[in-house]
């Protein structure tokens, strides 16, 4: 390129970033910067990563990606983006994407030993088919799975779950999004009976207080971090809070940061509580119209198996807490009981069964949770001063309880990824609603998620276990029956029993009780705890794993099949962030090689079954439901020839290429030039994203999930809409009047969500009166006490292990990695340690170490200083390195509530390598 | 050979003595400063990824720089993309 016209570009670039900015501009400036820009394609897209869902703008030229700028007109991220979104232009371009179907063969044939082969698609799908159907005869649908994706669109969860749910009949679906939102899901349902937060990021410029529980903000939602930072310098009363278990970016602007020991943040939220009844400023008028007090069983488990024939040798004394558990000191006076006692967790079956209590128990349950007693447990660093961490707590109760000022507490794993999760969640809420300061502009309890479409595909759609779209869940029969009339299917077509949890394919795949998993958008074998177990399952047990990636990632790996991916821009998709907003975007680049879009391959592999195949009658091991036989589902083979199908017909034919979706046409005026590959291959001619969008948005609308009409989400001034999107109007503060054409007439606020209202009545302990009371219209104030970590150190194992991300890298760093700029920033994954900790094991900065938990070892080096702090006894490992496996030694202990694992705690040692 | 925009964000009275700074630092060139709002547009040319990411750190690494964040990237149509490969421990079971 010659130096004029790099001058030139140059010069439009910072032209174009000024004007975006606000700065002045000259006209003559303008045009220049236009005149270069209309050189290429332009058009918008959304970040590939985190939750905030930051707009940003494509230029692509010949086919490639060729430049990328903030989108100014972003709500979300008003023309700025942070260092991964910067490089959202280079992700598709590594060198190692996968372009072709790779199988393991031995000799030309399939072997699980073999070594990985391109093969042709054809090919590839015979096999997997193949193998598919060997699993499915002998263990039926129970005995196949889907490992899906909070990274999913919109459309290729739909197609995954609806593929597998109405098609294969099988509920073992389950995203990587279960180790990210599962308990902020259950906080949800729990407290509001529906899914998704009240609030929007808008909540940031209304508020006083911004107080984050476990979320690291500065470095894993850089962009609403700038925005929190910002409101800091405009607002002179706005203060920050950080409370977290570890020093971290996020404490460098906080005013008052909380350094806490693990999962006494249950404690602290307790404190709060008895410090809002104590100081009298329970806000009745708001508590008595729209809440009732909740409680629930103690002894839940922790979510790991029940039997300890799979455990390690050493692991075993960590697992026996499933069965018994033994209370400790902390745990006894939070509970109320003996220190010692030991506890039969009897109620690991239903342990979210909830009820009444009146609220003069509630304010017996927070009683013990004094200043004394929270401040002496909670205290997470050994060097503060008791009184300082006193002073501490007062002060957040202080900004809490203040009548004149707004609040927003801000969370994410750290609530999440928490042995107690649902529960902390729903102690986020508690003091909220007792305040009543919830649902209404710059007040909140807001839920951010991590992952781009966690919320609009994960949980929205349904790609759970338990779940169909728009909140239905398949235990549910008039939410089946709903889902069996929008899909034109048989009646009891559907699965009323809940599959397997993501950690709980793992586990089937080890034991043999799932032969066949389908990998998608997701790293599972790096991504979940006690990875040891799953490698194992992988490759020595008889299976057949199928990995779709764009990179040959740990899971494509240990896979025996690899499908080669379209990533991001390469196909259309839709994601919906944090806040309830859809955004959508355009193929703009065609994939590389012979990679293709992940709803392609979905369709392509039901093209290969037909009604005859799933539709018959199928053994379920463990179903009961009312209208259906013990451990089995009908045939229902004679309904489906009476709605007018043929045994012959093909699942793509029944549930996807049917009438109702062709009448959508390809070429459509909406694609405005770009291509669109999936349609292409399938050949067709019908506009497979936007029928699946419009089949799937009928599950919402009218419901409280309204999504727009597909077309809307590309009109020129659209920039993604917040559901529930009424009339063409988005909704900003959901239950609130003034917002949400949902709520009741004649109300202020309403907690419409209509999930678990009718219950029974009872004390701290139990229920007493079986007669169920209707909650229409009111959300819960639940009562959980402090529960300890399964695991926690002791004299083998002196130290806690906390893992999580960097900024400059996305998940498993499967894409990030794979950035130069990105990968030289931040190149491994290190082991944050306090410099005592070190020299007590005669370690310098930047030595090589070992990390050893009960379950496995990596090897790392130390860092005692940088952007993470940490308190003595405790380490922090992120775990996007592959090459650091941290999740070899985590602990897949989850809330046994949301089956969320903790990846927040257990005990490790660190010795040097 | 990338082009990248970057937007910082300083005290307004500073703006003229960290457009100086800036202009001192190879690759860096100030284009647009707006001294009422304390913000700078600021274009870098790299021809490697560590003279990209130095970029930015030197200018977060300056006297009283509130934020700087990159906002617009271009890469050179003429060449291509330059991506790392990772291998790791995971080798052994391909």
């Amino acid at each position: 390129m010659g130096i004029t016209r790099r001058e030139f570009i140059k010069a439009s670039m910072a032209t174009a970033t000024a004007a975006a900015m606000g700065l002045p501009v000259t006209q003559a400036a303008m045009a220049a910067t236009r005149k270069m820009e209309n050189h290429w394609r332009w058009d918008r897209g959304v970040c590939r990563f985190c939750g905030v869902g930051c707009g940003i703008q494509i230029a692509t030229k010949d086919g490639k990606i060729v430049a990328t700028k903030a989108d100014p007109d972003a709500p979300v991220n008003r023309g700025i983006n942070c260092i991964k979104g910067y490089f959202n232009g280079k992700i598709l371009y590594g060198k190692d994407r996968l372009t072709q179907p790779l199988l393991r063969m031995k000799n030309g044939k399939f072997d699980k030993q073999g070594d990985f082969v391109e093969v042709s698609w054809e090919r590839a799908f015979d096999e997997m088919e193949k193998h598919f159907r060997k699993a499915y005869d002998e263990l039926g649908p129970t005995g196949v799975g889907i490992f899906g994706s909070g990274q999913y669109t919109i459309q290729e969860g739909y197609a995954a779950m609806k593929l597998m749910k109405a098609g294969f009949r099988s509920n073992n679906i389950d995203p990587n999004a279960r180790h990210c939102m599962a308990s902020a899901v259950a906080g949800f349902i729990q407290t509001f009976g529906i899914d998704e937060p009240a609030g929007n990021y808008d909540d940031i410029e209304h508020t006083d207080t911004a107080i984050l529980w476990g979320a690291n903000m500065a470095e894993m939602h850089p962009i609403l971090w700038t925005r929190i930072v910002d409101r800091r310098s405009k607002h002179k009363n706005m203060r920050i809070v950080n409370l977290s278990t570890y020093s971290n970016m996020s404490s460098d602007m906080a005013d008052l940061e909380i350094i806490f020991k693990p999962s006494t943040d249950l404690a602290i939220q307790n404190y709060i509580a008895r410090e809002i009844i104590k100081r009298d400023a329970v806000n009745w008028d708001f508590v008595k119209k729209h809440c009732v007090f909740a409680t629930g069983p103690y002894d839940i488990g922790y979510g790991m198996r029940n039997t300890s024939d799979f455990a390690f040798s050493k692991e075993k004394d960590t697992q026996a807490n499933q069965r018994v558990h033994v209370l400790d000191k902390y745990e006894a006076i939070g509970q109320r009981r003996k220190p010692g006692t030991k506890v039969p967790q009897e109620a690991q079956a239903k342990p979210g069964k909830h009820w009444l209590i009146q609220f003069e128990e509630f304010k017996r349950g927070v009683e013990p949770y004094t200043l004394d007693f929270v401040a002496e447990l909670a205290k997470g660093d050994a060097d503060e001063p008791l009184d300082q961490f006193k002073q501490k707590l007062q002060q957040l109760a202080d900004l809490y309880v203040d009548a004149q000022r707004k609040v927003v507490s801000f969370w994410t794993m750290g609530f999440n990824q928490h042995q107690r999760g649902t529960w902390v969640n729903e102690q986020a809420y508690m003091n909220h609603l007792l305040l009543g300061k919830q649902a209404m502009p710059g007040n909140g309890a807001f839920s951010l998620t991590g992952q781009p479409s966690a919320c609009g595909t994960a949980r929205e759609v349904g790609t759970f276990s338990h779940r169909l779209p728009a909140d239905l869940v398949v235990f549910n029969p008039e939410h089946r029956q709903r889902a069996e009339d929008i899909w034109h299917l048989p009646k009891n077509t559907l699965n009323p029993k809940v599959g397997s949890h993501i950690t709980k394919i793992m586990r089937d795949l080890e034991d043999g009780s799932i032969k066949w998993a389908w990998v998608q958008v997701n790293n599972p074998f790096q991504g979940t705890a006690n990875a040891n177990h799953w490698i194992k399952a992988a490759r020595k047990m008889d299976n057949f794993i199928v990995t779709s990636d764009g990179y040959p990632s740990i899971s494509a790996k240990v896979s025996d099949l690899i499908l080669p991916s379209a990533m991001i821009f390469e196909k259309w998709g839709a994601y919906g962030n944090a806040e309830r907003r859809t955004q959508h975007w355009r193929e703009q680049v065609p994939p590389p090689g012979n990679a293709r879009s992940d709803v392609w391959q979905i369709l392509e592999f039901a093209k290969r079954f037909k009604v005859k195949d799933v539709w018959g009658e199928k053994k379920i091991p463990g179903l009961k439901a009312d209208g259906f036989r013990d451990g089995e589902l009908p045939d229902v083979l004679n309904e489906a020839r009476i709605l007018g199908y043929s045994a012959d017909d093909t699942l793509y034919d029944v549930l996807f290429a049917h009438p109702r979706n062709k009448k959508f046409v390809w070429p459509d005026p909406i694609a405005n030039g770009h291509d669109n590959h999936t349609v292409d291959l399938l050949g067709d001619g019908w506009f497979v994203e936007k029928a699946l969008f419009e089949e799937y948005a009928r599950f919402g609308r009218g419901h409280g999930h309204d999504l727009a009409d597909f077309n809307l989400y590309f009109r020129d001034d659209v920039r993604g809409l917040k559901w529930p999107v009424v009339n063409g109007k988005e909704t900003q503060w959901r239950f609130n009047s003034k917002y949400d054409p949902y709520v009741a007439k004649g109300k202020d606020i309403d907690f419409y969500g209509p999930a678990l209202k009718s219950l029974p009545s009872g004390d701290l302990d139990k229920v007493t009166d079986t007669t169920k009371t209707s909650l229409k219209g009111k959300a819960k104030i639940f009562f959980r006490p402090y529960a300890a970590p399964v695991e926690q150190p002791n004299k083998d194992y002196d130290m806690w292990l906390c893992t999580g991300r960097v900024l400059e890298h996305w998940h498993s760093g499967t894409m990030t990695q794979r950035v130069p700029e990105l990968h030289r920033a931040v190149p491994n994954a290190l082991v944050y340690m306090h410099p005592g900790d070190a020299q007590k094991r005669g370690l310098k900065n930047h030595d090589a170490v070992w990390v050893e938990s009960r379950r496995g070892k990596v090897q790392a080096m130390i860092e005692t200083a940088r952007r993470n702090r940490l308190p003595r006894g405790m380490v922090f490992v992120p775990w996007f390195d592959e090459r650091v496996y941290i999740n070899k030694v985590t602990l897949d202990t989850t809330c046994p509530i949301s089956k969320q694992t903790d990846f927040k705690k257990c005990a490790v040692k660190v010795y040097k390598a | 050979m990338q082009l990248s925009s970057i937007l910082v964000y300083t005290v307004p009275d500073n703006v003229s003595a960290l457009q100086a700074q800036i202009s001192a630092i190879p690759y860096l060139e100030v284009h647009y400063q707006c001294h009422d709002s304390g913000r700078l547009v600021v274009i870098q040319e790299a021809d490697n990824e560590e003279a990209a990411m130095a970029g930015l750190q030197g200018i977060k690494g300056l006297p009283k720089v509130m934020a700087a964040e990159m906002v617009y990237h271009y890469v050179d149509e003429g060449s291509t993309l330059p991506a790392t490969t990772i291998t790791g421990e995971t080798a052994k079971w391909v």
